[in-house]
């Protein structure tokens, strides 16, 4: 584990070295290049005051400060030589005014206040030919600088302008060029940033990204901008001093951030000295100012370098996070860089070639784009898997869920079939099985008509017909099962002479009672109506069914005879107590009750609803 | 109905038992009104007798020796032919009828009735009647809306008489209470069983044509 980790980390740090090395060495063979063929160098100058110099000439060297150096030069013009003539300068603190044999030929901006400030770029002045003499020539360079004592002039390089053309471009790209695509991305980069933040506020690393990359930019001011918009003590300490310090807080800021551990007071704190600090620079002259800036305040912003630093090594070793490791070694490039800025700023190494610092943040920036690339990409995939993974166990479920009904299904089929299965053939045996068993009997005891046999088969008939009847809905529709009785019943009543009156509220037509409730109620009516046809000579029957409370009740009226009193006639008397048995399994009450004329059958059906 | 009256109605019965085949030949000839061709028992003898002495009824038994009786009805008895087909049933059960109504036959009679029964319900399919149980309008009223706001096939006052016979009300009272003929609601019975019957008809050779037994028709 650790072993794998250990590997990983030494994975990246000697991936990361390499391609620091490389992008080190690039930008220093780039800066590095000698002066083309054809062309010569002037290495030494006149200066009156401090005599004959070699150049590159700093003037941090010099103990009075100047502000301004007068350098006079000479060089050998061949008169064969074709086209026109240029000097070179790979640049020049802070501007220049140019004499050539005594004439002026040129400067590279205003002298002031504020004066323009040249220090990052290279300069290519083309030399008059009607001035130019064969053979020796003299220059004559005024440098002038602000702050005094800061001057510096590289060494001149004079010849063809078709040879120094290519050689400035490069130079030009390189400190100009370059500058202007890092800015135009930082800015583009902060904008996303922002807009990022801006949606999803709660992470304000994103904030303070986009911070110290617009701190940065105001950095990058002190590089770009030749003619300062005001005083230039101000414009220096503000784009120099000031914006370094809070750039190099931004990060510290957004470390904390990044590592899930803001300081919000040691933050405050640190952002109130590292402003205060730089307006104190203000106070002194220009000259002194910038010499503590230098030499003071710029080594205390890379002391609060330190800061996120360390933190991010520890987090290297902390956390085994591939993205803190990119972050780290990338900051890499701010250190191995600012130390040949540090050098230069200290006069180790020649201005010639200018800061390089400028060159370490995009590297950090492009690790940073890409690590979040890398994190959107992520969550794009993770969220696609996620959705996956819930799709796949929403399916699980439901077909889990499909399975159970299905199964709950086939149970309930089954015990549905089988219920109906047991009430079929109890009903074929209380009914048309009974009828067929007594009319056996019947021809078997030899005592019979065939107008008995008719009959008794006709009931056994009717009462397969009362099934079928009662199965033709499968929820045992009361209405339904009546309806179809009285289309079977009303040619016989018909030929009997008998009118029949139908009732049957439409309010029932929401009522089941299932078939085998349906079955037994209408067994009852066909008895009573049975009966009624029989015995009782009526010429009306008289059916009605309504809907009553919590049940149904039907009743059958004949204008009959009525009720024999106290004779108990066989037949209708074993039909009546069949009714009342039947009424009692289905927990129905029966009431045969004298009519005014007639009888009346009542039953009342509960449905339990 | 001059004609009909001095012309008798030519009745084929097809029943497979014989003691009902004889129940029913009885009831046939026992009216002065019909003539009996020929009682067969199976599907065979039917078709020739079909062929070649085509009656005005065909009564038919479902359940046949050598087939189903539906079969014989859905080809030769076209749905304004000549031909009247009612099917025999013990029970008048909506499986049996619907199946005899779908195939194209305008009636069903039920074994048991009496013989007077029986002639009667031979001259009225004649007529232009068709019996109908609530049983088969509810099941008709079902097969055609079979959702509750699908267009039906059925004309309003179709859909009316179907409910009103399935709350069991005679055709008297249907015709009393829609305010028509007693004449006209049967024509409206006899008119949803056509429908049904050349619905069915369509679907079964949509049905083939899917299946690839019959190819469509071509394109002028």
């Amino acid at each position: 584990m650790i072993a794998a980790r250990a590997r990983r980390v030494l994975h990246s740090t000697l991936l990361l070295a390499a391609a620091l090395t490389a992008y080190t060495c690039l930008i220093v063979a780039l800066h590095h290049r000698p002066p083309p063929p054809g062309t010569q160098a002037l290495t030494t100058a006149d200066t009156g005051a401090y005599g004959a110099v070699a150049l590159p000439h700093d003037w941090r060297k010099l103990a009075d400060r100047p502000a301004q150096v007068r350098y006079e030069l000479g060089f050998d013009h061949a008169a064969a030589s074709k086209g026109p003539t240029g000097l070179y300068l790979s640049s020049v603190h802070h501007t220049l005014v140019l004499w050539l044999n005594g004439e002026r030929v040129a400067d590279t901006g205003s002298l002031g206040p504020p004066m323009a400030r040249n220090h990052n770029r290279p300069q290519l002045i083309g030399l008059p030919e009607h001035l130019l003499r064969p053979g020796e020539n003299r220059l004559r360079i005024d440098v002038h600088s602000d702050p005094p004592g800061s001057g510096f002039l590289p060494a001149p390089v004079v010849g063809p302008m078709a040879a120094l053309e290519p050689h400035y471009a490069q130079r030009y790209w390189l400190r100009v060029g370059a500058m202007n695509v890092i800015t135009i991305a930082t800015l583009a980069l902060c904008g996303v940033m922002l807009t990022l933040w801006y949606f999803r506020r709660e992470e304000t690393m994103y904030l303070w990204f986009s911070i110290t990359a617009g701190l940065w930019l105001l950095y990058l001011l002190n590089y770009q901008v030749v003619a300062p918009p005001f005083d230039a003590q101000a414009w220096v300490v503000l784009v120099r001093f000031a914006a370094l310090g809070w750039f190099v807080l931004g990060i510290v800021i957004f470390i904390n951030r990044f590592l899930g551990a803001p300081q919000p007071r040691y933050e405050r704190t640190l952002a109130v000295v590292y402003t205060l600090l730089p307006a104190a620079l203000l106070l002194p002259d220009f000259a002194t100012a910038s010499h503590w800036g230098l030499r003071a305040f710029t080594p205390l912003v890379w002391l609060l370098g330190l800061d996120p630093a360390i933190k991010m090594t520890r987090a290297v070793w902390g956390r085994s996070d591939q993205e803190i490791i990119w972050l780290t070694y990338s900051g890499l490039a701010i250190l191995v860089l600012g130390v040949h800025d540090i050098l230069l700023n200290s006069g180790l190494i020649s201005r010639e070639h200018g800061h390089y610092l400028i060159y370490a943040p995009p590297v950090t920036v492009m690790v940073f784009t890409w690590m979040l690339v890398r994190r959107f990409v992520r969550a794009l995939h993770a969220s696609e898997v996620l959705n996956r993974e819930l799709e796949q166990r929403v399916a699980e479920k439901v077909d889990e869920a499909r399975r159970a009904y299905d199964r709950l299904g086939a149970v309930e089929r089954e015990s549905a079939l089988r219920s109906e299965r047991e009430r079929i053939m109890r009903d074929m045996h209380d009914g048309v099985g009974g009828h067929l068993v007594s009319t056996l009997y019947l021809v078997q005891r030899g005592q019979y008509s065939a107008e008995e046999v008719r009959l008794a088969l006709k009931q056994a008939l009717d009462d397969l017909r009362l099934m079928i009847d009662s199965m033709e809905s499968p929820e045992g529709e009361l209405p339904l099962a009546l309806a179809n009785m009285r289309a079977r019943l009303t040619p016989q009543l018909a030929k009997a002479g008998i009118q029949l009156q139908w009732n049957v509220d439409d309010a029932l037509e929401s009522v089941t009672l299932g078939p085998a409730h349906t079955l037994q109620v209408m067994r009852i009516v066909q008895e009573a109506i049975t009966n009624a046809v029989k015995h009782s000579g009526a010429t009306h029957i008289a059916l009605s069914c309504k809907r009553r409370p919590g049940g149904i009740r039907v009743e059958v009226r004949d204008d009959g005879r009525g009720l024999p009193p106290d004779a108990p006639p066989a037949p209708s008397g074993r039909g009546l107590s069949n009714m009342r048995h039947r009424a009692v399994q289905i927990g129905a009450e029966l009431v045969v009750q004298p009519a005014q004329p007639g009888v009346a059958v009542v039953l009342e059906v509960p449905t339990g609803g | 109905m001059e004609n009909k009256a001095t012309r008798r109605i030519r009745v084929l019965l097809v029943e497979d038992d014989d003691s009902t085949r004889a129940g029913l030949a009885d009831a046939v000839r026992s009216d002065a009104g019909l003539e009996l061709c020929a009682a067969v028992g199976n599907l065979a003898e039917a078709q020739a007798r079909l062929a070649a002495d085509p009656p005005d009824v065909l009564l038919v038994d479902l359940g046949l020796p050598d087939g189903d009786g539906s079969e014989l009805i859905r080809r030769y008895c076209q749905p304004e032919g000549g031909l009247q087909a009612m099917v025999i049933t013990v029970f008048g059960d909506e499986a049996h009828v619907m199946r005899a109504i779908e195939a194209g036959a305008t009636g069903y009679l039920i074994k048991d009735a009496d013989f007077e029964d029986i002639a009667a319900a031979i001259h009225k399919l004649v007529q232009g009647q068709s019996p109908i149980s609530p049983a088969i309008a509810r099941h008709l009223l079902r097969r055609f809306a079979p959702e509750p706001h699908a267009e039906s096939l059925l004309t309003p006052r179709e859909s009316e008489v179907l409910q009103l016979v399935a709350k069991g009300y005679s055709y008297a009272e249907i015709a009393e209470g829609l305010a028509i003929s007693v004449h006209t609601a049967r024509t409206h019975i006899r008119q949803i069983y056509r429908k049904l019957s050349v619905r069915t008809r369509g679907e079964a050779v949509y049905e083939a044509m899917q299946l690839g037994l019959l190819s469509p028709p071509r394109q002028p």
